[in-house]
């Protein structure tokens, strides 16, 4: 009898193990998942650069730098890059453009050019879309975060080497009060 | 959209003439049925005279006599009722309406296609049948927007699914999903249940704690139901839900914005024993066409700085 109930125990716990184990590489794919919809905003944005890049380079006499910058980043992206870098190299890129939609005030002809304010709304649309699948990927992070480091789950995940994600955060630069006078210098 | 401040002066100026002769109306016939209740009440006495005298023939006499003139009265009442109902609607709505915004269209005895309430989604159960009226369009800005009066029914006994205001609006960003944002307080426990048995990957987890606390969301599309929420798109829907003190619920579906808000009050009425002459009255009125068409700028759905010009 001692040995039937200590079976049916074994059976009980292994099937919840298996449970967990299942839940937590769920949760691993999802991740996976998200940040894949992270990098398909961001290459959406990477194919929009040379036309926005060329556009703004019509009109503007100033801003040959920081185009050529942006030019130079967005080569950096075609190099085998780890996730992280691939990222901090899209945020870099993301400053130097929004550096160069402020200064489109001082460029009338670019202000009033069909072509820049079409490609304006796509760029701003395609920043909302990579802003929304960063937030979903670090909600799916937080979820398999949580999975692996509460208890008794975080037993199976030391175990099996789970170890916690990072989330996409905005970089301290970018979290720093925009100076307007840095924003308008030539 | 006009502002507030300037419907007193408004009213002064323009609708008091107008409603002038309705007014005239109103206490004509209301004189005409105090006028009646007068004659019932001194009737009475003899009713009761009769009846203690033990005379039950001019008991029932009196009694029937009664009975002809308060049916009477309340047939006269129920027929200027209707009259100023007609009048009301047809000319005081619709310069109350455009004082609100001059692109308009008003039908009293219209409501939106039941089509548009099925693309909702936004009903726990099939819509057998819609009941409405009062249906209003606005073009504000670049914004559609319409709504009614409505009561939407379901499929068997308990039938009533919906009772308030129906909006339906263009949104200004392109989408292919469908996200839908329920009451937490007032979706009932099987719809959750029903909800969870769906699966995670449709329940929208977003950042907002007391969105969060407040609404279920729920998607087809995860990244796109966030590209719809930003986060201050969740701070004004939460403004505007505090701002009208009821439990709504929104559907995103084919680039349009549905929304529904619970009403048990028949709005845009005419009251029979109110003084169409006093501003608070007419404010019945205005301010839910304004706290509804308002959704447009509370949303900041004039917002175009994506593709959707």
């Amino acid at each position: 009898m001692n040995g039937f109930l200590i079976t049916v125990l074994l059976v009980i716990i292994v099937l919840y193990v298996i449970l967990l184990y299942n839940n937590i590489i769920r949760k691993r794919n999802e991740t996976d998942n998200a940040f894949g919809s992270v990098d398909a905003m961001l290459k959406k944005r990477y194919d929009l650069l040379p036309n926005l890049i060329e556009t703004v380079k019509q009109y503007t006499i100033h801003e040959a730098s920081t185009l050529s910058d942006i030019t130079k980043l967005r080569a950096g992206l075609t190099e085998n890059l780890s996730n992280e870098a691939r990222i901090g190299l899209h945020n870099d890129i993301s400053r130097q453009l929004d550096r160069i939609m402020v200064t489109v005030e001082n460029y009338p002809d670019l202000k009033a050019s069909q072509n820049f304010l079409k490609l304006q709304s796509s760029w701003n649309e395609t920043e909302e879309q990579i802003s929304a699948s960063r937030r979903f990927f670090n909600s799916t992070v937080t979820d398999y975060n949580n999975a692996i480091q509460t208890f008794p789950a975080s037993i199976l995940a030391d175990i099996f080497k789970f170890s916690p994600m990072n989330v996409l955060e905005t970089k301290e630069q970018e979290r720093q009060n925009i100076s307007a006078k840095d924003l308008f210098r030539s | 959209m006009r502002l507030k401040a300037g419907f007193q002066q408004y009213f002064e100026t323009e609708l008091k003439v107008l409603l002038q002769p309705l007014e005239d109306y109103r206490i004509g016939r209301i004189r005409k049925f105090k006028k009646i209740q007068y004659l019932v009440i001194f009737l009475s006495p003899f009713f009761l005279v009769s009846l203690i005298l033990g005379k039950p023939l001019y008991c029932a006499i009196v009694l029937l006599t009664i009975i002809f003139f308060e049916a009477f009265a309340f047939e006269h009442l129920g027929k200027t009722n209707r009259a100023l109902k007609l009048k009301y609607k047809t000319r005081i709505l619709p310069i109350l309406i455009g004082f609100v915004n001059t692109e308009f269209k008003y039908i009293p005895n219209q409501r939106i296609s039941k089509s548009v309430f099925d693309k909702s989604f936004l009903f726990p159960h099939e819509v057998s049948k819609v009941d409405g009226e009062d249906f209003m369009s606005f073009k504000i800005g670049d914004v559609e927007i319409m709504f009614c009066e409505s009561q939407v029914y379901s499929y068997g006994p308990t039938s009533v699914m919906f009772e308030g205001i129906f909006i339906s609006a263009t949104f200004n960003k392109y989408f292919s999903s469908k996200t839908f944002i329920f009451p937490e307080k007032t979706t009932s426990f099987f719809r959750k249940l029903r909800f969870k048995v769906l699966g995670s990957s449709f329940n929208v987890k977003l950042e907002d704690p007391e969105f969060e606390r407040e609404f279920i969301v729920l998607s087809d599309d995860q990244v796109e139901s966030r590209y719809i929420l930003t986060t201050s798109f969740m701070q004004r829907i939460l403004d505007y839900k505090k701002k009208l003190k009821v439990e709504i619920a929104f559907s995103f579906i084919g680039n349009r914005l549905y929304c529904t808000i619970p009403s048990s009050k028949n709005l845009f009425e005419p009251a029979l024993f109110e003084s169409f002459m006093d501003i608070n009255f007419l404010m019945q009125s205005y301010e839910p066409i304004m706290l509804y068409a308002g959704l447009v700028d509370d949303l900041n759905l004039n917002l175009r700085i994506w593709s959707k010009q």
